[in-house]
């Protein structure tokens, strides 16, 4: 973050925004949680509004979003591919090879 | 001997060192998070059944406890907002709520795992309690870690304010980068763990 | 750091500082006087208050990366001799299984060897502990933190760590870990006995020994983190002017990828150590499946884990940690056979992208440790495939060492001798490991002696020898002083022919299918009868390497006070490092490195010398000689 007082008070203003949706999107979660869908698109609403959360909280607070070192968004950018690529990895790990076998028993045991 | 670029950005990195380490550090914690992620999705995954979070906690006390540390993030950057801005009374009073807000989360926390001790609902008792104890106590682990840093900053470590400010102000960059991080995992356990 | 007043004083201060470090490694005691007074000069010349530092700050918490090196070098060989001492001992009940210990049989208690016949069990907690001790407290401090810290910054020019009491907390991280680790040994049923890799549930069944291993693993993993956090920035930050990424030595590269693996690898093992953690404290059922029963009847748990999910977690530490076992040993032997040969090192671009590419590469190959659990052919496919694209980046860099050698004038120093053999041993181990990496031999090879055998070429004559080659090599910056040459050479050869009679068979027996965790080597078994005459063959080939090793250990202490007085750059060496002052003084440089051309400058046509160094101002070149 840098420097004049101007640009500090502007940005305090978008703090009070950011802090106005992350409280806004915690309630819709939970409210989400309450809607009759199945579990497979239950985990899925959860999931996009909680990378919206934390995409708030990183790019704002965290100032990620006007960091102008490439080192930096480099190591963020190549690690978090490197953690959603792993869990990916572990979903079609249990799900991909037993696809379509609803046996729950036959995905433990491959598990 | 002087090291270099303790205070000010190295031209061709656009950083400085305090805030590529905290970077670093927070790219391990990640991993750290991750694996067990990752494990709770290898075990659900593999579950005959697995239980609705809400089935053992409590959603409004959850609830209650992302408001808290989200309001204690959002306290963290107006604190260092107020550095910016030199005026060190209002760091003083955001960085005082920085640190008590996390202590009413634990106070919280503490009365859940107290539930969960008299309803004998121990991590023994099921893989879903299993994980719901390791990460939320790990995660507790990290913000009593905050709550020793961002107390330490508000008091003796706030005397560096009036003799060497640019580093000062850059210790509490480092010590909100963590805390928003803190956050951050919550962000994810509360929806993981309560509601789905 | 601005040039002092006088400069010759500092320098020549300077040397009595590293003498006294070197010194306290033989002898305890030290030449308090010089540093302090060296110490106050730095300090008072950048207008520091003036203090006196303790022997305690200056000796044991030091800041001074040099020592810090020093120290986890020194406990880093402690332990590479204390595990190779407990495989010593395994090696007599392999060889001659049954009979009593000789001497050192009667001291290892009655519940471990009564009558100085080792009991299985004692046997695998010298297993598990040989490999923990090995990996984890020998190789890796001596390579990432020993070297790491010692010549890293110097050769990027920098006046120290970026975090120097990060680097103190990081060694002492490290050295409780190993305490807690040796200690381990002494708690009611021993050490860890459930193999370095732990694999659940027998870890988590498997007494109090297993939870010391767990705390204690918590600590190193906390250890090399704070290094390669510390290591990353250093690098990034506080390269010299002038030192350009393309212009780093590729050491330094060698470090950086290997504190990017260090970094993002460990932590899901901490996660993992936290899980078992719980498993055996808290009785929760992460790795424990339903429906477990021992020899004590079912299990009172809640089921429903997954065994499968600690090698997960596990290999994908363990398998980026080989990496970091092998890299830094490249970057030695990278440094030592430019120097030698006299020419730069080829393919210094396509050396570098290789380390850059296995780095990735290494973090999406860990499950071929795992192709005969049952995981699924789908998996296995994808993870052979992988394999065989991750041996592509290792044979680029091993073929550019080799094309290095040629049409090079070679020196044939002790470093260079090593470095020599480092390139067809780790050229065997890493051969070797192609069949274990496709799914259908390893059906054959796993868990046999051929395995063993394999990754030791890559650790024992790969990486340790590159590690003696940097000892030899850097020893003189260290202490301005050349360790003992003939010493050296005997050091050298007899290790080299020893250490193959070691690991040679047991290609041999694994073909053979010798069972690599068996107490007696595989009595029972009708159809390893045919090659366990090598058991004891391979027992005298460790114990020869043993002693051979005796040699190495008087030259070092011995050329700490003895060896021959040399200049600040004994070897004609191009690298930042060798500029200055050996040993260097605290801030390292006397004046403030400038870089102003690439690593291997050697025997550059129209030079004045067959050595450029990289801080030589190119117009002082005509100026030269």
């Amino acid at each position: 973050m840098s420097g004049s007082a101007e640009e500090v008070r502007k940005h305090i203003a978008t703090y009070k925004k950011i802090a106005a949706a992350l409280a806004v999107g915690t309630v819709v979660t939970v409210l989400a949680s309450y809607l009759d869908v199945s579990v497979p698109l239950g985990i899925t609403i959860a999931l996009i509004i909680a990378t919206t959360k934390a995409s708030l909280v990183a790019n704002y607070f965290m100032h990620l979003g006007e960091e102008r070192s490439a080192w930096l968004k480099l190591t963020v950018g190549a690690h978090c591919g490197l953690l959603v690529g792993l869990d990916a990895g572990a979903d079609f790990y249990c799900l991909g090879p037993h696809r379509g076998r609803q046996d729950a028993a036959e995905r433990e045991r491959a598990c | 001997m002087e090291i270099p670029y303790t205070v000010e950005a190295r031209p061709d990195t656009g950083l400085n060192n305090v805030k590529l380490g905290i970077w670093l550090f927070l790219a391990s914690e990640v991993m750290l998070f991750g694996g067990l992620f990752s494990a709770y999705v290898l075990l659900r995954m593999g579950a005959v059944d697995w239980p609705l979070g809400s089935e053992f906690l409590n959603i409004p006390i959850g609830t209650v406890n992302t408001a808290i540390l989200i309001g204690s993030s959002v306290t963290m950057v107006m604190a260092y907002a107020s550095l910016k801005l030199g005026d060190f009374a209002k760091y003083k009073g955001y960085m005082a709520a920085t640190v008590l807000l996390p202590v009413l989360f634990l106070c919280i926390k503490g009365y859940e795992y107290y539930e969960k001790v008299q309803h004998d609902h121990l991590p023994s008792h099921s893989t879903f309690l299993a994980i719901y104890w390791t990460m939320t106590a790990l995660h507790g682990l990290h913000i009593i870690g905050g709550i020793a840093v961002n107390g330490y900053f508000w008091g003796p470590g706030s005397k560096m304010w009036h003799t060497k400010p640019a580093m000062f102000e850059n210790r509490i960059e480092a010590a909100g980068l963590y805390w928003h991080f803190v956050d951050l995992v919550w962000i994810f356990l509360f929806p993981v763990l309560y509601l789905l | 750091m601005r040039p002092l007043p006088d400069e010759s004083l500092l320098l020549r201060q300077g040397r009595d500082i590293g003498w006294s470090v070197s010194g306290k490694v033989k002898k305890g005691v030290t030449t308090l006087d010089n540093v302090t007074t060296a110490e106050g000069i730095a300090h008072a010349e950048h207008g520091h208050d003036e203090h006196e530092l303790s022997f305690l700050q200056s000796y044991v918490f030091s800041l001074d990366h040099k020592v810090i090196g020093i120290q986890y070098a020194i406990t880093a060989l402690l332990f590479l001799l204390f595990g190779f001492t407990l495989m010593m001992l395994m090696r007599w009940n392999l060889a001659f299984p049954g009979r009593p210990i000789p001497v050192i049989g009667n001291f290892l208690g009655m519940a471990n060897a009564p009558g100085g016949i080792m009991l299985p069990e004692f046997y695998n907690q010298l297993g598990a502990m040989h490999g923990t001790i090995m990996v984890f407290l020998g190789v890796v401090p001596l390579a990432v933190g020993g070297f790491g810290n010692y010549v890293l910054p110097l050769q990027i020019g920098a006046p120290d760590m970026a975090f120097p009491r990060l680097n103190m907390a990081s060694y002492w991280s490290f050295f409780l870990g190993g305490v807690i680790m040796v200690a381990s040994f002494f708690v009611p049923g021993g050490a860890a006995n459930s193999g370095w890799t732990s694999y659940a549930p027998l870890s988590v069944l498997a007494l109090e020994g297993q939870t010391w291993w767990l705390i204690g693993m918590i600590f190193l993993i906390t250890s090399s983190l704070l290094g390669s956090v510390n290591f990353i920035v250093t690098t990034l930050q506080l390269r010299a002017p002038g030192l350009s990424f393309m212009r780093l030595p590729f050491f330094v590269w060698a470090q950086l990828v290997t504190s990017f693996l260090l970094l993002l690898a460990f932590p899901p093992l901490e996660a993992a150590g936290v899980l078992q953690l719980m498993d055996r404290v808290a009785d929760t059922s992460f790795f424990m499946p339903s429906g477990l029963v021992t020899g004590d009847g079912p299990l009172e748990i809640s089921g429903g884990g997954s065994p499968l999910l600690w090698q997960h977690l596990f290999w994908f530490l363990a398998h980026p940690e080989v990496y970091v076992l092998i890299l830094p040993a490249l970057g030695i032997v990278g440094e030592v056979v430019a120097n030698n040969t006299r020419k730069p090192l080829w393919g210094y671009r396509v050396l570098v992208a290789s380390v850059i590419f296995l780095g990735f590469m290494s973090f999406i190959v860990w499950a071929h440790h795992m192709f005969l659990t049952g995981m699924g052919t789908t998996i296995s496919t994808f993870f052979q495939t992988t394999t065989m694209i991750i041996s592509i980046p290792s044979v680029v860099i091993l073929s550019a060492m080799f094309l290095s050698l040629y049409g090079g004038s070679i020196r044939y120093t002790v470093p260079m001798l090593f470095a020599l053999a480092f390139l067809p041993m780790f050229g065997i181990g890493g051969l070797t490991g192609l069949p274990l990496g496709l799914t259908a031999p390893d059906i054959h090879l796993h868990d046999t002696y051929y395995v063993i055998g394999h990754f030791h070429y890559v650790v024992a004559p790969g990486t340790i020898f590159a590690l003696f080659a940097g000892i030899y090599y850097w020893f003189p910056k260290a202490t301005g002083r050349l360790m003992n040459d003939l010493l050296g050479r005997i050091h050298f050869w007899g290790s080299i022919v020893a250490i193959n009679c070691v690991f040679m068979p047991m290609f041999i027996t694994g073909l053979a299918g010798m069972n690599r965790r068996l107490y007696d080597g595989g009595m029972q078994y009708a159809h390893v009868q045919g090659v366990m005459e090598w058991n004891a063959f391979m027992s005298y080939g460790a114990w020869t390497l043993g002693f051979f090793q005796i040699f190495f250990i008087f030259n070092f202490f011995w050329s700490i006070r003895h060896g021959k007085k040399v200049g600040d750059n004994p070897w004609n060496a191009t690298t930042l490092e060798w500029q200055a002052p050996s040993p260097p003084p605290h801030g390292n440089f006397t004046t403030p490195p400038e870089v102003h051309r690439g690593p291997y400058e050697y025997s550059v046509p129209g030079a004045s010398s067959d050595f450029s160094m990289q801080g030589q101002a190119p117009e002082a070149e005509s100026a030269k000689v």
